[in-house]
Formats: structure tokens, sequence, C-alpha cells
């Protein structure tokens, strides 16, 4: 195994490690809500129960989640991380409703998380499927937006070759968007100079040039990539 | 096989972790599960990262001053600038988080030369314009390849000797990947902890 895969494969583990907490604390922090034995005074109000901190051990493992699946979800990942935190929660509100242990009517509250007011279960409920609809319509934004940007379609499913590249000239041509010269070489160290459209952001970075290998100096079919990550050059 | 002292304390996190993890699975306490998940991630992302920054070819460093050493001459086969990160070609020589890599064809004594690929953040030895280099490496673990800030005399002079000629061999590689030992070491442990646990339950 290539040194490449096995360090992305130990990546991926390990975000499917911390996608499965997420999962597991949010759908407990649901669950359980209903049992937890708060205590309250003058200070405020707190409990032993593992469910009455899931809500804020649930954020910190989002964050974390976040971190490590931008790696390969790229711009979907808030979309995706808040899609999976929410349908984690309403799996465990579903099952405490299934078994009886919650009614639709039941009023229940984190006062660590949101100190104010109490919500219902269905309440809760509504309020979930609205923010996995958001979060899901975010997450298919952001995926978009990256495989344009990483002109990943090309690169995987047509058989794109890849070169790094430099950008020269900048005249615009419309809202972000200006004509330049990729100048790059292709596998054999042959130099080609291309005329292309690129986003203004693809300026002062590092970026790949995506050819056809039969005709690289054509540019109908050559395009610039922009990798995720913006480091300096 | 020796360890370094990071590699032990890295397999006992491990340990730590997957003992944790397979408790709270078994019907432990929440928290046990949640701690354990949360150790093992991070581990686990921790060795990808390193194996994905050493998958750009660069020459592991020399471990501890009692493994064996020695120096030998090299010839330049090429010097550029990359991003410490991603490996990527920079353009900016001052830029921030940016290595040189030196990619070199090191003959020792022994007379059996090898290609290593040496990333600094300094231009030692001024070779992104020299074409001869003293390399300190590891005779039993040649992947193991620095450059010395200020290699002996006798050795610089032996480099601007150095006649090579023919085209650079193919560089070596590791006989493992990075913190592969740590994983087994660590499934290990962690195998161990679960046992014991139950044993003293």
């Amino acid at each position: 195994m290539r040194a490449r895969t096995y360090g992305q494969a130990l990546r991926a583990l390990a975000c499917g490690l911390m996608a499965w907490q997420v999962w597991l604390v949010f759908r407990v922090s649901a669950y359980d809500a209903v049992m937890i034995d708060w205590s309250c005074d003058s200070q405020g109000c707190g409990s032993d129960d593992f469910a009455s901190a899931a809500p804020l051990l649930g954020g910190a493992s989002v964050l974390a989640l976040g971190f490590l699946a931008a790696r390969f979800l790229h711009r979907a990942t808030p979309g995706c991380v808040v899609a999976l935190a929410a349908l984690a929660n309403v799996s465990g509100w579903r099952e405490a409703l299934d078994e009886g242990r919650a009614a639709e009517g039941t009023r229940v509250d984190w006062p660590l998380l949101l100190p104010f007011g109490r919500l219902s279960v269905a309440q809760w409920l509504t309020s979930l499927w609205v923010i996995t609809a958001v979060a899901v319509l975010c997450a298919v934004w952001g995926a978009a937006f990256s495989v344009r940007r990483t002109a990943a379609v090309l690169r995987y499913f047509r058989g794109r070759a890849t070169a790094e590249a430099e950008l020269s000239g900048w005249q615009r041509t419309g809202r972000g968007r200006g004509a330049v010269t990729v100048r790059f070489e292709d596998g054999r160290g042959v130099a080609y100079e291309v005329p292309t459209v690129v986003e203004m952001a693809a300026l002062g970075r590092p970026v790949l040039a995506v050819y056809d290998e039969a005709r690289p100096e054509d540019p109908a079919t050559t395009r610039v990539a922009i990798p995720r990550k913006r480091f300096p050059q | 096989m020796r360890l370094s002292g990071g590699a032990v304390l890295g397999a006992c996190v491990m340990g730590v972790a997957l003992a944790a993890l397979v408790q709270g699975v078994a019907g432990g306490a929440l928290w046990l599960l949640v701690f354990g998940i949360t150790l093992l991630s991070a581990v686990l992302a921790a060795i990808g990262k390193a194996a994905e920054m050493a998958a750009k070819g660069f020459a592991a460093g020399l471990r501890s001053p009692a493994r064996p050493r020695a120096y030998a001459p090299a010839l330049v086969n090429g010097a550029k600038t990359v991003h410490k990160e991603t490996g990527r070609a920079v353009a900016d020589g001052r830029a921030q988080k940016r290595v040189f890599v030196f990619d070199l064809t090191v003959v020792p004594d022994d007379g059996v030369p090898f290609r290593a690929k040496v990333a600094h953040p300094l231009d030692l030895q001024g070779l992104m314009t020299s074409k001869r280099a003293v390399v300190e490496y590891d005779p039993r673990q040649r992947w193991r390849v620095v450059l010395p800030a200020d290699p002996p005399e006798e050795w610089r002079a032996r480099a601007a000797r150095l006649a090579f000629t023919g085209p650079p061999p193919e560089p070596l590689a590791a006989r493992f990947p990075p913190g592969a030992q740590i994983l087994v070491l660590g499934l290990l442990l962690g195998a161990l902890f679960v046992v014991a646990s139950r044993a003293v339950v």
C-alpha cells in the first residue's frame, strides 16, 4: 500500500470514529433528555447524568469532526456535520417517543446548552428537521462549489492529467473572473502556455493545470484547478 | 528493532484508547466510550498526517546519538523549495512554511551509492548553488539521512573530490510505513489492558 493511501485510510478511519461519536452523543442527548435529574439552586443548574452535558460534548465533537473531515469533504464539511448531528438528535427523539419515554407534548430543556424556555418534543423535532434541511442545502452547495473549483470531475472521472501551473496576465471578463495565460509542463517536460478563464481566487496562490494529455495546448480542454488549502507562495 | 520513546508513548496512548473503547462498547460507561473514541481518533489522525507527509519521499532524520552514523560525500542532483505540508513547489524561497528539498546521490565508503531527498528549512552548505555535499546517515537504515550544518573539513574535501558518474539510483524507502510500530504495539497493549481489566473485575 502506498504511504499516501495508508495515511488517507488512517485519517478516514479517524473521521469515521468521530462521526460515530457525534451520532452517539447527540442521540443520547435526546433519548435521555427527559430522564435527566436536574438540581437547581441560585447559582444555576447541574446534573450528574451524561445526557445533561451531551449537547456540549456533541458540539465539541462536531468541531473535531469538522477539522478531521475537511480534508475529504472540503466546503461541504459544515453542512454535512451539522446535518449528521441534527439527524442523530432526531433519531434519539423518535426512539424516545417510540419507547414511550416522552410524548410529543412533553417539555424538556437543556439549561447548559440553551438557558432559556422549555420546548416540547414536537417543537424540538420541527426545529431539528429545519436545521437538517438547511444543513443539507449548505452541504450540496459546498460540494458543488468544491467540485467546480478543484475540477474533480475532470481529474477523477475523465482522466485529465494535472501539472503545477503558473498564471500570468489578468483581464477582467466578468464578476470575479478574468482571462489569464496558464503556463505548465506536461509529463514529458514540454512547456505550454494556454489562455483560459479563472476565478480571481486563483491569483496569488499555487494552482494546477488540468489538461487533456492528447491536446495539452487546447484552451477548450484546459482548466485551472484551485487546491483546497491556500498556502503561501 | 528498537522503538523510540515517542513510539512507546504513542502506543501506550493508543492502547489506553482502544481499551476504553472496547470497555465502553461492551457495556461500560458511556463516557469511557467517548474518551476512547476521542483519543483513538486523535492518534489515528496524527499517524495519518505523518504518513501523508512521509509520502512526499523526504528522507527520515537520524535517531538517538547512540545509533550508528557515518559521514559520506554526496552529489546534488537537484534542489527546490517546497511547501512543508503539501510538498508542492513554491516560487518564493522566503515564504513561510517552506523547506528546501535536496535530491542527493550519496556515495558512502562501501561503494554502493543510494539516493535520498533531504528536506531542511535552511540552505545548509549552500546547496542551491553547489553540486557537492556532505551527509550524515545511518548505515543500517539508509533512508535516514541528514545534512550536517558544519561537517568536518576532511569530509568537505572528500566531497569536493567526489567523481560519480552515471544515472542517479532509485530513492530508498523506509521498511515500515510511519506509525506502523505504534499501531501494532498499540493494538497489543489495548488487548492486554482489556484482558487485564476483565481479569481484575
